[in-house]
C-alpha cells in the first residue's frame, strides 16, 4: 500500500532496533526523518525467515542496504508513509469516521480491530486497511505472534493457509491456530472465505483460535457464505 | 489556633470546591489538615499508581465521589499496548470493602470490567453518577448491572469508550420505578438499541436534561422521544439517517419547536443535511455545538445551522468547514470561547480546507477565545503572531500541522516565532501542543515565557538536549509532559532528577534515551516509577549486551508515586 516496504526489516534489528521508533544514528541537529519512524510492526512483507524466531546477521546486512534507499528529506514525507499515533487523534475518533463516510474511498480511513490468540497474555490492535489481502495479513499476524506460536508441520508456524480452500477444510484439525473473525452480526467466522475488501468491511475483530476449538467452524462459516452470495 | 469550632471552620470549607485549594487549606495547620481530611467530598486522582486505595481511604474516609485516570494521554493515539494497565477493579473493591458512601465514579482511560460495574452497583447504595470516558473492558452486561441496581442513579455518561456491545436488553433492565435519570450517554454504543425500552425510560424520567443517542436510533423514534422530554438542555442525535418519510421530519420540526431549553447539540454521525434546517428555531440558544462526527455536513447548510447560533460558546466541527466557514463562525458566534478543527483525512494525504486564514479569522472575530484545537495542513509565523496579538487570553492553544516538520510555508523557516509569539502574549497559558518544524529555539521561548504551563506535547520537534532542558528548566508549574520522535536524550533526561517529583509524569517515545540513561534516572529517583514499554515480548535488549547504549525506542513513562512499583505490569512493561 505506502513506500514503506523498503523499511520492514528495520524492526527486527537485533541491537538498536525495536519495533516502533527511529534507529538513526544519534548525529545531533539532524532531523529525523518523517519516514524514518513509520512503525511497521504491522507490515512485515517480505521475511523468509522469520517464522524461525532469531533474526540475526542477515537482517542486519540487509537493513544497511535498505536504511539508503529510505527518502531522508524530512521536508517531503512519501505521501501515504503511516506514521503510529500520527496524526494525535483518537482511535475511537478514527474508527466511527470511517464507518461513517460512506462516500469517501476506503483508503482514507481506519478499521482498527482487536486480535487475540488463545495463550497469548495480551491482545493486539492491527488496522485492516494497512494490507491489501489475506496473504499480507497472515505474514502481519504471524510475525506479532511468532513467539507465541510454535508449528507443528516444518517451517509452517501453524498458521492456516488462506488460500487453499481444500486444504483449509481437511487439516484444520491439525493446525495449532485457526484464525477466525467476529463479523458485524456478531457471529464467528472463518477468515478467509470472502474477498478481501468485504472481509475488511464486515470484520470486526479476529480471534486466533486453537486447532482443536475450531473443528465445528468451518461448516457453519461455509453455509453462511452461501446464504450471502 | 482556631479561632472559631470545628463545625464552623467545615462550613467555611464547604465553599471551597477547587482540588487544588482543598490541598493548600490542608496544609495550613494540622486542625485544618484533619477538618479537611474529613469533609473532603471529591477526590481527584490524576494518576491511579501514584498512590494505592487504601491509602487514599486512611486520608480522606468521608468522601463521595472518586475521578480516577489511568492510561498516558498517548494511550488515546495507540501508542500504549493493550494490557499496559490502568485497571479499576482493585479499586472498585478496595472502596466496596470500606464503609464509604461512594455516589459518584469518573473514570477516563482506565480498564473497566463487567464484574467490576457488578461490584459497583451492589456495593453503593447511593450511587449517583457513573461517568466513563476513553474507558475500556466491559460490555453492555455491566451497565445492564447498573441499570437494575443502582436505584437512585442519575448519570451514565459514556463517551468515547470501546464498549462491547451485546445487543441486549441494558436498557430494559431500568425498573418500571426508575425515575430519577438525569443524563444519559450511549452515543459510543454501536449495536441496536430496545428503541421501546428507550421510549418508555425517557417518558418517566421528568429529571432528564441529557440525552445522548447512538447511531441506531433512526428519525421518527427521535421525535417521539424530543416529544417526551421538551425539558431536555443537552441533545446527541445519533445518526440522523435520512428518511424519504417527511412525516418523521414535520413530527420532529414540532418537537424540536417545544425543546426551549436545549443548549447544546451533538451527534449526527450519518446525518441528512437537508434535515438540519428541523433545528434552526433552537439554534439562537445554543452554547455548544458538536458536529465533529457529522462527515456528511458540510458546505451551505453547515454554514446556514452556524449562521443561526450567534450565542455559541463552543464549536467542535470538521475542517470541511474550510477557511470560509471559520469566516461565517468569526463573525456570528461573538461569543465562541472553544473552537476544536478536526481533520476529516486521518490519513494526511488530502487537502484539508482550514489554513492559517482560518485561525487568523477565528482569531480576530472571537475576542472570548481561550481554547483551541486545530489541525490543519499549513501554517505561517506571521499567522500565528497575528493570532497571539489578537487573542492574548488562550489558555488552552493545541495546533496539530498534519506534516511532522513542516515549515512556515510561505518562508520556509521553522515556526519558532510564531509559537514564540503565542507563549509570550499568553500568559495563562496552562496547556500547548506544537507541531511543524521546530528547532531548540522555540523551547528556549517555552521556557522562558509560558510560566503558568501545564501541560506540553512535543513531537518531531527540537534539535538537542538543550530543547527539552530549556523546558524543563523554564517551566515551573509543568505537571504533564509528552514527547514523541524528538531528538532528546538520556542528559535531557538526567539533568535535573528532582524536577520530575514536581511533576505528575513524563512520556518520551521514540527519542534518544537509552535504557542505561533510564536505569540511573530509576536509582537517583527511587519514588518514581521509571516504566519501559518494550512491545517485542521478547528480551533482547538484555540478551545483547548492549543495554547501556542502547537506545530505547520503545517508550518510557515515568511518574511519581507514593506507592512503590505497581503489581500488575504486563510482561512487556519493564519497571526499573
Amino acid at each position: 500500500m505506502m513506500g514503506s516496504v523498503g523499511l520492514n526489516l528495520r524492526e527486527t534489528e537485533l541491537c538498536l532496533g525495536l519495533p516502533g521508533g527511529d534507529t538513526a544514528s544519534p548525529v545531533t541537529g539532524t532531523k529525523r526523518g518523517f519516514s524514518e519512524t513509520v512503525d511497521l510492526k504491522l507490515n512485515l512483507n517480505n521475511e523468509p525467515e522469520s517464522k524461525e524466531g532469531s533474526k540475526s546477521h542477515d537482517v542486519v546486512s540487509a537493513i544497511s542496504k535498505e536504511k539508503s534507499s529510505c527518502p531522508k528529506d524530512p521536508t517531503k514525507p512519501p505521501a501515504k508513509a503511516q506514521v503510529v499515533g500520527w496524526p494525535p487523534v483518537r482511535s475511537y475518533r478514527k474508527n466511527v469516521m470511517g464507518s461513517c463516510q460512506k462516500s469517501s474511498s476506503s483508503a482514507d480511513t481506519a478499521a482498527f480491530v482487536k486480535v487475540s490468540m488463545d495463550g497469548a497474555p495480551y491482545l493486539r490492535k492491527i488496522d485492516l486497511k494497512m494490507y491489501k489481502s489475506y496473504d499480507e495479513l497472515s505474514d502481519a499476524l504471524s510475525n506479532m505472534f511468532s513467539s507465541f506460536t510454535m508449528g507443528k508441520n516444518g517451517g509452517e508456524e501453524g498458521m492456516i493457509d488462506f488460500m487453499n480452500e481444500r486444504k483449509v477444510m481437511d487439516t484444520v484439525s491439525s493446525w495449532d491456530y485457526v484464525p477466525s473473525y467476529e463479523d458485524k452480526d456478531g457471529d464467528w467466522m472463518l477468515v478467509g472465505d470472502v474477498p478481501w475488501p468485504m472481509f475488511v468491511d464486515t470484520c470486526k475483530r479476529l480471534r486466533l483460535m486453537k486447532g482443536s476449538d475450531a473443528i465445528g467452524l468451518a461448516p457453519r462459516a461455509m453455509e453462511k457464505c452461501k446464504s450471502r452470495a | 489556633m482556631n479561632y472559631f469550632p470545628d463545625e464552623v471552620i467545615e462550613h467555611v470549607f464547604d465553599f471551597v470546591t477547587s482540588h487544588k485549594d482543598r490541598n493548600s487549606i490542608s496544609l495550613v495547620c494540622k486542625s485544618w489538615f484533619k477538618i479537611e481530611r474529613y469533609s473532603r467530598q471529591n477526590v481527584f486522582i490524576g494518576n491511579c499508581y501514584s498512590i494505592s486505595p487504601e491509602r487514599l481511604l486512611r486520608r480522606f474516609p468521608c468522601f463521595k465521589s472518586l475521578t480516577l485516570k489511568g492510561k498516558p494521554h498517548f494511550a488515546d493515539f495507540n501508542l500504549v499496548p493493550h494490557g499496559w494497565g490502568g485497571f479499576v477493579q482493585p479499586w472498585i473493591e478496595a472502596l466496596a470493602r470500606s464503609r464509604v458512601g461512594l455516589e459518584e465514579l469518573r473514570l477516563k482511560r482506565m480498564v473497566v470490567t463487567d464484574e467490576g460495574l457488578e461490584l459497583l452497583s451492589r456495593s453503593f447504595v447511593n450511587f449517583k453518577s457513573l461517568v466513563l470516558v476513553s474507558c475500556e473492558g466491559f460490555s453492555t452486561d455491566g451497565l445492564a448491572s447498573i441499570a437494575s441496581n443502582c436505584r437512585h442513579l442519575r448519570d451514565l455518561d459514556l463517551q468515547e469508550n470501546e464498549i462491547d456491545d451485546h445487543r441486549g436488553q441494558w436498557l430494559s433492565c431500568f425498573p418500571e420505578t426508575y425515575t430519577s435519570l438525569v443524563t444519559l450517554n450511549f452515543a459510543c454504543l454501536e449495536g441496536e438499541t430496545n428503541l421501546v425500552a428507550l421510549e418508555r425510560l425517557v417518558a418517566r424520567s421528568p429529571n432528564l436534561r441529557s440525552l445522548k443517542l447512538n447511531r441506531a436510533v433512526p428519525l421518527d423514534a427521535l421525535a417521539r422521544l424530543m416529544a417526551c422530554a421538551p425539558q431536555i438542555v443537552d441533545l446527541g442525535v445519533g445518526s440522523y439517517e435520512d428518511e424519504q418519510d417527511s412525516e418523521s421530519c414535520l413530527k420532529l420540526q414540532a418537537a424540536i419547536r417545544k425543546c426551549t431549553s436545549l443548549r447544546s447539540l451533538s451527534g449526527f454521525l450519518e446525518a441528512a443535511p437537508h434535515c438540519l434546517s428541523a433545528f434552526h428555531p433552537v439554534c439562537h440558544n445554543l452554547t455548544s455545538l458538536n458536529l465533529s462526527y457529522a462527515a456528511e455536513i458540510h458546505g451551505s447548510h453547515l454554514i446556514k445551522l452556524i449562521e443561526h447560533c450567534k450565542k455559541l460558546q463552543r464549536l467542535w466541527i470538521l475542517d470541511s468547514i474550510g477557511d470560509k466557514g471559520l469566516e461565517v463562525v468569526a463573525s456570528t458566534c461573538k461569543e465562541l470561547q472553544e473552537l476544536r478543527v478536526f481533520p476529516t483525512d486521518l490519513h494526511g494525504g488530502g487537502n484539508t480546507a482550514v489554513t492559517e486564514d482560518g485561525l487568523v479569522a477565528i482569531s480576530a472575530g472571537c475576542p472570548k477565545l481561550h481554547s483551541i484545537l486545530y489541525f490543519c495542513q499549513q501554517m505561517t509565523n506571521a499567522a500565528l503572531i497575528t493570532v497571539a496579538r489578537n487573542c492574548p487570553n488562550f489558555i488552552r492553544f493545541r495546533l496539530c500541522i498534519l506534516e511532522p516538520h513542516k515549515p512556515d510555508h510561505v518562508t520556509s523557516q521553522p515556526l519558532d516565532e510564531g509559537f514564540g509569539a503565542i507563549v509570550q502574549a499568553c500568559k495563562n497559558l496552562k496547556r500547548l501542543s506544537v507541531s511543524g518544524l521546530l528547532t531548540d529555539q522555540v523551547f528556549l521561548y517555552i521556557g522562558m515565557f509560558a510560566t503558568q504551563l501545564e501541560m506540553l506535547s512535543i513531537a518531531f520537534a527540537g534539535d538537542t538536549d538543550k530543547g527539552m532542558l530549556y523546558v524543563l528548566n523554564g517551566c515551573k508549574k509543568m505537571r504533564k509532559l509528552e514527547i514523541r520522535d524528538s531528538p532528546f536524550g538520556d542528559a535531557a533526561l538526567l539533568a535535573d532528577v528532582n524536577k520530575y517529583e514536581t511533576m505528575r509524569s513524563l512520556w518520551m517515545s521514540s527519542c534518544e534515551v537509552t535504557l542505561g540513561g533510564c536505569k540511573r534516572l530509576a536509582r537517583k529517583a527511587p519514588w518514581l516509577n521509571v516504566e519501559i514499554i518494550n512491545e517485542n515480548d521478547n528480551n533482547r535488549m538484555e540478551e545483547n549486551g548492549y543495554e547501556g547504549r542502547q537506545k530505547v525506542d520503545n517508550k518510557l513513562y515515568l511518574y511519581r508515586t507514593v506507592v512503590g512499583t505497581r503489581v500488575d505490569a504486563p510482561p512487556f512493561v519493564w519497571i526499573l
